[in-house]
């Protein structure tokens, strides 16, 4: 397939009607700085075959927006792309338009718009019903990726090599389409089914046998519950393909929430982190509350604690007085002593010992009793854990710090996800989940079901092993049906071997070619090979035999590229190829090599460049004649854009 | 002590203001204990206060110290003023004193203000 002509009309900046002739061979250059309309112009071609505007994070943009800006402020909507091409001796018209839904209502999204496509084949419309079918048989979307691609598509296949990236799976049959191997899948789905057709008939004509319809009649319920079992198996699997699929778009939504998603995740736990502290502060504060009732006396133990040591000092020996005085004093409080027990000595208060009482009561000892009491009356003011009340003061302290930094924390990544719809990833998650969820019962009941579709096929066996050994009527026919089933079955086996040493050498072609076009590229001394995985991961063979474990962006999109120009080689369809801004990641060297064997990838190559990847002057010397054309993006005014040829007076 | 004693303990207007600001750090649960806390700053740094004047009704004294304990820190701290008086002028001392070392700047500091060490 080669194309002819573009033309696009409304597109983004594109607001005139654009058109590019293509030229037949060689290389196309597009020349135009950021923010002049390449990767639009891209979107568009893009946008022709497959219906979709994707952003630079390979995310569907709603097509309203791109309906050029001044053309909405002068009230005209929607937008059109024609392509015409070139494929196998016919020439193709494609436009593809986007309408207004309605006169009278101002188009706000997508939904407001109609999608209109239009193909001719050799000037001859092709049925609206069919004209999607037939743009998809020219270059179907699973391959899309292989002619349209930018750096960000490129870095896609680094995944590749990672034999358990499940995005690979969904790569690698790309991969197979374009290398044609759903033909000989195809086929081999062909033949099983004429194999069953005649496995059928083998047990029809047993049955009509009275020999062995006993037998027959167990053959044909096995070979039943074998059909069935198949068909929920396959059924399932079509499931789980499903399922995975989603499941890898729905990873890929929830990676490119990328950091917001991760911010999410951080907000609430630093929501759960705030909540507990705030919980641990309010313990704290009441904590606090019940121990500084205590803080007068706290306050007070260092003066409390001096006072009493100043004064036992101060009452010195004439303590003993003292507590004695205290105690008589005390006694005599008591009221009449006559016959009570001295609790010094034990023994029964008389008049003679009241009398001393009295007496030692009454005795002048200077000031030692009051300073006794004063003693008493401080003692009672001193606390075991003086700092308690300040050690909760700081406590409360650390902790108000504490949620005052998560609020802060928090108030901050909420300001971050401000305009995030928190519940897109939520609900992303949610799918995610359950996704999960449904492919685990999917591989665990297409694992029971494989166990018991293994038993009724060797049921199946053992029915046939038995039937061999009768002979009926229809013995002949019998032996002509066997015939036709196990040939049917070996054809489907050698197919099925086939594709096994299809597939085998082609992904040896493809090592081959890819590590031919790499080690032009990277000119490295140290590289042996590329080294291909079953998932058309490539990676790196030094020529001690060690896998380079450390590949460098650049290296990556060199490999990235090589790969693609092993499919190009060996796939048994040809086309063009566009590439928008995929230099970036390449230095000098590199992209002058590339640009050099630029041709070889394909015969029509079309590049979106600007000046920082590479200078037109270098282009030209790294080209070479296979350089046809030169189309530059000018500016006519903001939001505004004309394809000139490269030189040309805009 | 021939003064009638007092039935209640009042807070002047500036003393009601510290009581206020301490209060509002939340760390302490009644007014009572800030008060408390003000005489035993007073009394631990030494001060003997004249008698406070302007003073409202704040607190009856049977509620302020139930155990009497406080009055008998008065009596020891100020033999000779009634300790229900000589509580009240400690109270409203010890406020004002408490601002003056431990104020600044619009805040208090807590630590300082509990701590053992007067």
């Amino acid at each position: 397939m080669k194309i002819q002509t573009v033309e696009i009309e409304g597109f983004g900046p594109y607001k005139e009607r654009q058109r590019i002739d293509w030229p037949a061979n060689g290389v196309l250059a597009i020349h135009g700085e950021n923010g002049r309309g390449k990767t639009t112009l891209f979107n568009a071609i893009r946008y022709a075959f497959t219906g979709y505007v994707k952003n630079r994070r390979h995310q569907n943009i709603d097509l309203a927006k791109m309906v050029n800006r001044h053309n909405v402020e002068e009230g005209r909507y929607g937008f059109e792309v024609k392509l015409t091409l070139e494929d196998d001796g016919n020439t193709y018209a494609i436009t593809r338009s986007l309408q207004p839904m309605s006169e009278s209502v101002r188009p706000e999204s997508e939904m407001d718009y109609d999608e209109q496509l239009f193909v001719e084949r050799n000037s001859d419309q092709i049925p609206s019903d069919q004209a999607q079918d037939a743009v998809s048989s020219l270059l179907p979307e699973s391959i899309s990726r292989f002619f349209f691609f930018d750096g960000e598509l490129l870095a896609e296949y680094e995944r590749l090599v990672d034999p358990e990236e499940k995005e690979g799976h969904r790569i690698k049959k790309e991969i197979e389409s374009i290398l044609g191997l759903p033909v000989l899948e195809e086929l081999r789905g062909h033949m099983k089914l004429l194999s069953e057709k005649a496995a059928k008939q083998y047990t029809r004509l047993a049955a009509a046998d009275s020999k062995t319809q006993q037998v027959a009649d167990g053959l044909r319920d096995a070979q039943e519950t074998v059909g069935r079992l198949e068909e929920s198996i396959a059924k399932r699997e079509g499931k789980l393909a499903d399922v995975e699929a989603g499941i890898v778009d729905v990873e890929e939504r929830v990676r490119k929430f990328g950091a917001r998603g991760e911010q999410v995740g951080q907000k609430r736990a630093k929501e759960g982190h705030l909540k507990q502290a705030r919980e641990q502060r309010e313990r704290t504060v009441q904590r606090c509350h019940e121990i500084l009732r205590d803080a007068w006396r706290c306050k007070l133990h260092g003066h409390a604690s001096r006072r009493i040591m100043e004064l036992k000092a101060e009452v010195g020996e004439g303590a003993k007085i003292g507590q004695a005085q205290r105690l008589a004093q005390e006694l005599l409080t008591d009221g009449d002593l006559i016959g009570k027990e001295c609790p010094v000595c034990s023994m029964q208060f008389n008049s003679a010992t009241i009398g001393n009482v009295k007496h030692l009561a009454e005795e002048d000892v200077g000031d030692v009793t009051k300073k006794l009491a004063e003693i008493d009356t401080w003692e009672k003011m001193v606390v075991t854990q003086p700092g308690l009340a300040q050690q909760v003061i700081g406590d409360v302290h650390d902790q108000r710090l504490q949620v005052a930094l998560l609020e802060e924390e928090l108030k901050e990544l909420e300001a971050n996800l401000a305009d995030f719809s928190e519940d897109s990833y939520d609900e992303a998650n949610r799918n995610l989940r359950s996704m999960y969820s449904e492919r685990e019962t999917l591989q665990k009941a297409i694992i029971e079901e494989r166990r018991v579709l293994k038993q009724e096929q060797d049921s199946m066996e053992m029915f046939m092993r038995a039937l061999k050994k009768m002979t009926g009527a229809g013995a002949h026919q019998l032996v002509a049906a066997e015939a036709e089933m196990n040939h049917y079955k070996s054809l489907s086996a050698m197919i099925q071997s086939l594709i096994d040493a299809y597939r085998e050498r082609l992904k040896e072609n493809v090592q081959q070619a890819a590590s031919e076009f790499f080690a032009e590229i990277s000119n490295e001394e140290d590289f042996a090979a590329l080294k291909i995985n079953d998932n058309y991961g490539m990676e790196i063979l030094h020529k001690d035999g060690t896998i380079v474990d450390m590949r460098s962006a650049g290296f990556e999109q060199v490999v990235a590229v090589s790969l693609i120009a092993a499919l190009h080689k060996n796939a048994p369809f040809q086309g063009p190829v566009v590439m928008d801004t995929f230099l970036g990641r390449l230095d000098k060297m590199h992209s002058s090599r590339l640009l050099e064997h630029l041709p070889q990838i394909t015969a029509q190559a079309a590049l979106l460049v600007h000046s920082n990847e590479v200078l037109p002057e270098e282009l030209h010397e790294h080209v070479g004649p296979a350089l046809k054309s030169e189309l530059e993006i000018t500016r006519q005014r903001h939001g505004e854009c004309a394809i000139v040829k490269r030189g040309a007076e805009p | 002590m021939t003064e009638e004693p007092l039935k209640t303990i009042g807070l002047t207007d500036d003393a009601k203001q510290v009581l206020a600001t301490l209060m509002a750090e939340g760390v302490f649960k009644e007014e009572t204990d800030v008060a408390k806390l003000a005489i035993a700053h007073a009394v631990g740094v030494g001060m003997r206060p004249e008698a406070a004047t302007n003073v409202g009704t704040k607190w009856a004294v049977g509620n302020f110290d139930a155990t009497g304990l406080l009055q008998d820190l008065a009596r020891t701290h100020m033999p000779d003023v009634e300790p229900t008086r000589a509580l009240r002028d400690l109270v409203n001392a010890g406020l004002s004193d408490l601002k003056r070392r431990y104020w600044q700047d619009g805040s208090w500091d807590l630590s300082a203000v509990v701590s053992a060490r007067s």
